[in-house]
């Protein structure tokens, strides 16, 4: 990492490991934070993030690595000595006093002089936009106004970072939506760097300016939401942010930019490198998003044509903009399209026989294998579904 | 109609509920408070011309005047021990149940257990043990002798030190269980906000976590010091002559001398002031911290 990007960086995250006992809960985290971001760490539960943002808080101390807040080593630097603040997921909002003396608390601990700290609570206050509720407790706000207090009682004293732990977790839909417009907003209007852990990709995708996606204690991607929509590094990020259907697929030859793998059953077809260069005959993931396959001879949703797989149609869900269209191909794979009006979802029954296609570009290669049994749709939303 | 009568009588009974649950205590307060408060103020206004004549009424306030002119040393001694005794509690109890809420972990239930340990022997028996732990010739006097401002005459039993002492240790449960109570209840994740926000762990504590386990030590000090307060036994056993506290001179006029009137009257007054004291205490505390 050169040095220009360590001096533009609010935290740099040095090969941090953290081991509690035998278990490896964050493992060589290496990335660097820049001044003003909105970065977001992406992950299902245990996978590390929330210890990552605890490590940086102060509350745990590295295993091995260091942590650098604004060019200088905090790893050993407990939590009151450094220059960050966190909102908690519970809030945790001081219940015996009153919303002014909550918001204050900071500012009044580092001695600032009381006229000032009027003046910053209430500014913060309409920041929030909760001017009236100084007198309040805690307990006499709904979850909605106690997360923007948490929010004022760590942005009134102008740390070089904020860490907000699964903020929205305890929130109604409705408000969790309201509630990241505002946070975004907030963050452009302090200019702070923020720093997000959620589990919820939609969440993520909707504020971060970068987002690192983690599982198992490992970082696996960090990128644009763009980035990691649409090139994801593993299929563990692909399926983890939006729909994926995944295919194994072999490397048969690479010709400059594009690259022929063949499927299971035989089929070829020409996809994008993006950029990487792959060997012949290595195993990797063919990934094409619900949205970019179509039925055979509807208009394609990209340039340059692909390929087409056989497969029968398991069933057809209405969910209002799009039909969700399952089908299984012949090798026994689930895939997902989400069809739109144009492609007359009524012209195919359940059980009838659909060729799907998808566009040159509407492809993309993870550059890395799957299993022939993790083969198919993957995505989050069919994880909760079942749980 | 039939249905109407129902629904008429259903009401009635769920209108009377209430009071049908309330009886039981009501009728034990009656009985057992009320009652026995009007025979004492009837008592404390009798006069009792011989040890052995029965009081008769007769609006006499003079049991009150002398009760305050003669027992002042012992009513000002009663505070000043109980008051000290609830102190100490506070600080031995105080840190003892923070560290079983904070630090106890899957002990704790057996550790608060501990705490009440001692209540399985008579507290008359356990106080009568004091007496031959701290007596003259024992290894605590000898140890105590030690001490440089102490002569090697120098003893525990019959002094304040012991009284105050005996009050401690006979109380403290009551101190250590409502304050472990509200520790137990607080949401250490709030420490850790306010380490975030700047504040070290000392900070945190004082403007946390004490705050928050307030109710607990305003609830323990009024279990220890009222019945401290009007504690006899302890000054009886530990005690001399002089550390006598309120309570050995109402025990005396009772029991002893038969002086009814008078043992009625110096209750009173303590009853008065305890609950002036602790009206005060409470204010003084705020009503708040009760309502977290």
């Amino acid at each position: 990492m050169g040095d220009g990007k360590v001096a533009e960086a609010t935290i740099l995250l040095d090969a941090v490991t953290k081991r509690f006992g035998d278990y490896v809960a964050v493992e060589q985290a290496d990335f660097a934070i820049a001044r003003g971001e909105f970065f977001s760490m992406l992950g299902p539960s245990g996978c590390g993030k929330t210890t990552t943002l605890r490590m940086i808080a102060g509350f745990e101390t590295p295993t091995s690595g260091r942590i650098l807040l604004e060019g200088r080593d905090v790893s050993d630097t407990p939590p009151y000595k450094r220059d960050v603040n966190t909102v908690f997921q519970n809030y945790a909002l001081f219940p015996h006093m009153s919303i002014f003396d909550n918001v204050a608390f900071g500012l009044r601990t580092a001695k600032v002089p009381a006229d000032q700290v009027r003046t910053r609570v209430m500014d913060m206050l309409d920041v929030v936009r909760l001017p009236d509720m100084a007198d309040r407790r805690p307990n006499q706000l709904s979850g909605g106004q106690q997360q923007r207090i948490a929010l004022a009682r760590a942005l009134v004293n102008h740390p070089a970072a904020l860490l907000l732990d699964e903020p929205l977790g305890a929130l109604d839909l409705k408000l969790r939506q309201v509630m990241q417009l505002e946070l975004k907003r907030i963050q452009r209007d302090v200019g702070i760097t923020f720093i997000f852990v959620t589990h919820d990709q939609e969440e993520a995708l909707t504020m971060s300016d970068r987002i690192a996606v983690m599982t198992q204690g490992r970082v696996d991607q960090i990128g644009t939401p763009t980035e990691i929509y649409h090139t994801p590094a593993t299929p563990f990020v692909a399926g983890f942010i939006g729909t994926a259907n995944l295919l194994p697929v072999t490397v048969v030859s690479q010709t400059g930019d594009d690259v022929t793998v063949e499927t299971r059953l035989g089929g070829q077809c020409t996809v994008s490198s993006a950029g990487t260069t792959y060997a012949p005959g290595s195993e990797v993931t063919l990934m094409v998003r619900p949205e970019r396959l179509v039925p055979a001879g509807a208009p394609l949703h990209g340039t340059g044509s692909g390929a087409s797989i056989r497969a029968i149609v398991t069933s057809m869900v209405f969910q209002g903009p799009v039909v969700r269209c399952q089908v299984r191909t012949e090798a026994g794979a689930d895939l997902v399209a989400h069809l739109g009006p144009e492609d007359d979802p009524g012209s195919f029954p359940v059980g009838s026989e659909m060729e799907m296609t998808w566009s040159h570009d509407g492809a993309y290669l993870v550059p890395e294998p799957i299993a022939a049994d993790e083969a198919g749709v993957t995505s989050m939303e069919d994880d909760q579904t079942a749980a | 109609m039939a249905a109407a009568t129902t629904d008429d009588t259903g009401l009635r009974r769920g209108r009377f509920a209430p009071y049908g649950l309330l009886s039981p205590g009501i009728i034990w307060l009656l009985l057992f408070f009320l009652v026995p408060v009007v025979m004492l103020v009837k008592a404390s206004l009798s006069t009792k011309p011989s040890r052995f004549a029965d009081p008769e009424f007769a609006w006499d306030f003079s049991n009150y005047t002398s009760a305050l002119s003669e027992y002042s040393p012992e009513f000002l001694r009663s505070f000043l021990y109980a008051g000290t005794a609830t102190v100490l509690a506070i600080l031995v109890g105080y840190p003892l149940a923070y560290w079983i809420a904070t630090c106890g972990g899957r002990w704790k239930n057996f550790l608060i257990g501990l705490v009440v340990v001692p209540f399985f022997t008579s507290y008359l028996i356990r106080t009568i043990a004091w007496t031959s732990i701290l007596q003259d010739d024992g290894p605590v006097t000898a140890l105590y002798r030690l001490l440089p401002w102490v002569g090697s005459d120098g003893r525990i039993l019959a002094t304040p030190l012991a009284v105050i002492g005996g009050l401690t240790y006979n109380f403290i449960s009551f101190m250590i269980l409502p304050i472990y109570v509200s520790l137990e209840k607080i949401d250490f994740r709030l420490t850790e906000a306010a380490a975030d926000l700047g504040s070290t762990p000392w900070r945190a504590f004082r403007k946390v976590v004490l705050p928050l386990s307030m109710p607990g030590v305003f609830a323990g000090s009024l279990l220890v010091f009222i019945p401290a307060a009007g504690d006899y036994l302890n000054a009886r056993y530990l005690g001399s002559p002089q550390t006598s506290m309120i309570g050995t001179v109402v025990q005396n006029k009772f029991l002893v001398q038969f002086d009814y009137p008078q043992a009625a009257a110096l209750s009173l007054v303590l009853m008065v002031i305890i609950t002036a004291m602790v009206l005060i205490y409470s204010r003084f505390l705020g009503t708040e911290g009760l309502a977290v």
